[in-house]
């Protein structure tokens, strides 16, 4: 069973891959993502819906956007809302192969 | 349900020369498909290029997020939220994000494409997309993935965040 420790260290992942942070900037989990970390609403979105796509699915239509606002937010909501097998899959993957792929125009998923 | 070139035009307020939907068929809450074309006397092509004209690769992207509009505003309608109503008169679909395109050949004048555009994840007002197209021969010609939100073009100059602070509801 994934802890929503491993799933915050894999979002985390993704919002610097998004951010283009390097591991050298602090990231505090707890930290609102649009107001203290700087998102803006696009990158929000973007951020939100590449979580999104690595975990298979589409953003559920009653997801509560006010609901995903740092990155703890995130992990938790991850744990709580797949299953095992989902979010498994999702702590699996290699991020960083995965957005190659996407900026190297690779088939379409 | 097949749309044509007039009930397009309910769905967005693209128009000539400026609109490349000639007509479309909803297939589903997510899938759209379409026929985009770009007529000879089209303006831009008297600079794209002289004596060779070819249609622009961000014109086809634009064709795409035109009919990533035409589903958005169907399926608002489809939800009972007219799209001739006093509130979503002032609403407007933007071009937010483009995260990937591929041309694989070129588009001439006159050729039509076939797209097909499936729509990804949706939150706070924005929508992403996937979209390819085929030419009439059935060779792919393009794929891209796009994101499009819905904004209130009232409010839209001027502001820090114009899209966050005036889609439906904000992200965070």
């Amino acid at each position: 069973m994934a802890t929503v420790e491993q799933v915050r260290v894999r979002v985390e992942e993704i919002i610097r891959a998004t951010l283009k942070l390097g591991s050298d900037v602090e990231l505090n989990p707890n930290s609102d993502l649009v107001k203290e970390i700087g998102l803006d609403s696009i990158e929000a979105f973007e951020s939100v819906a590449l979580l999104h796509d690595m975990l298979g699915v589409r953003i559920p239509e009653d997801l509560d956007p006010k609901a995903m606002g740092t990155i703890s937010n995130l992990s938790a909501y991850i744990v709580s809302k797949y299953d095992a097998e989902k979010v498994d899959a999702f702590l699996a993957i290699d991020v960083a192969a995965r957005l190659a792929s996407m900026h190297e125009g690779g088939e379409l998923a | 349900m097949k749309l044509l070139a007039a009930q397009i035009e309910r769905y967005i307020p693209h128009r000539v020369p400026f609109i490349f939907v000639e007509s479309a068929e909803v297939l589903g809450p997510h899938d759209i498909s379409g026929i985009c074309s770009w007529k000879a006397d089209n303006p831009i092509f008297a600079g794209h290029f002289p004596d060779f004209p070819v249609v622009p690769g961000v014109l086809i992207v634009e064709a795409a997020a035109q009919l990533t509009g035409v589903l958005i505003a169907y399926n608002a309608e489809q939800r009972g939220i007219s799209s001739n109503g006093s509130d979503s008169a002032d609403m407007v679909g933007m071009l937010i994000g483009i995260k990937r395109a591929s041309f694989h050949r070129p588009v001439f004048p006159g050729n039509r494409l076939m797209f097909k555009v499936s729509l990804g994840s949706a939150l706070g007002g924005m929508v992403s997309a996937s979209a390819e197209g085929y030419s009439e021969s059935d060779d792919k010609t393009v794929k891209c993935e796009l994101s499009v939100a819905v904004a209130n073009r009232s409010n839209l100059i001027g502001v820090p965040d114009p899209v966050g602070s005036l889609a439906n509801e904000k992200i965070a």
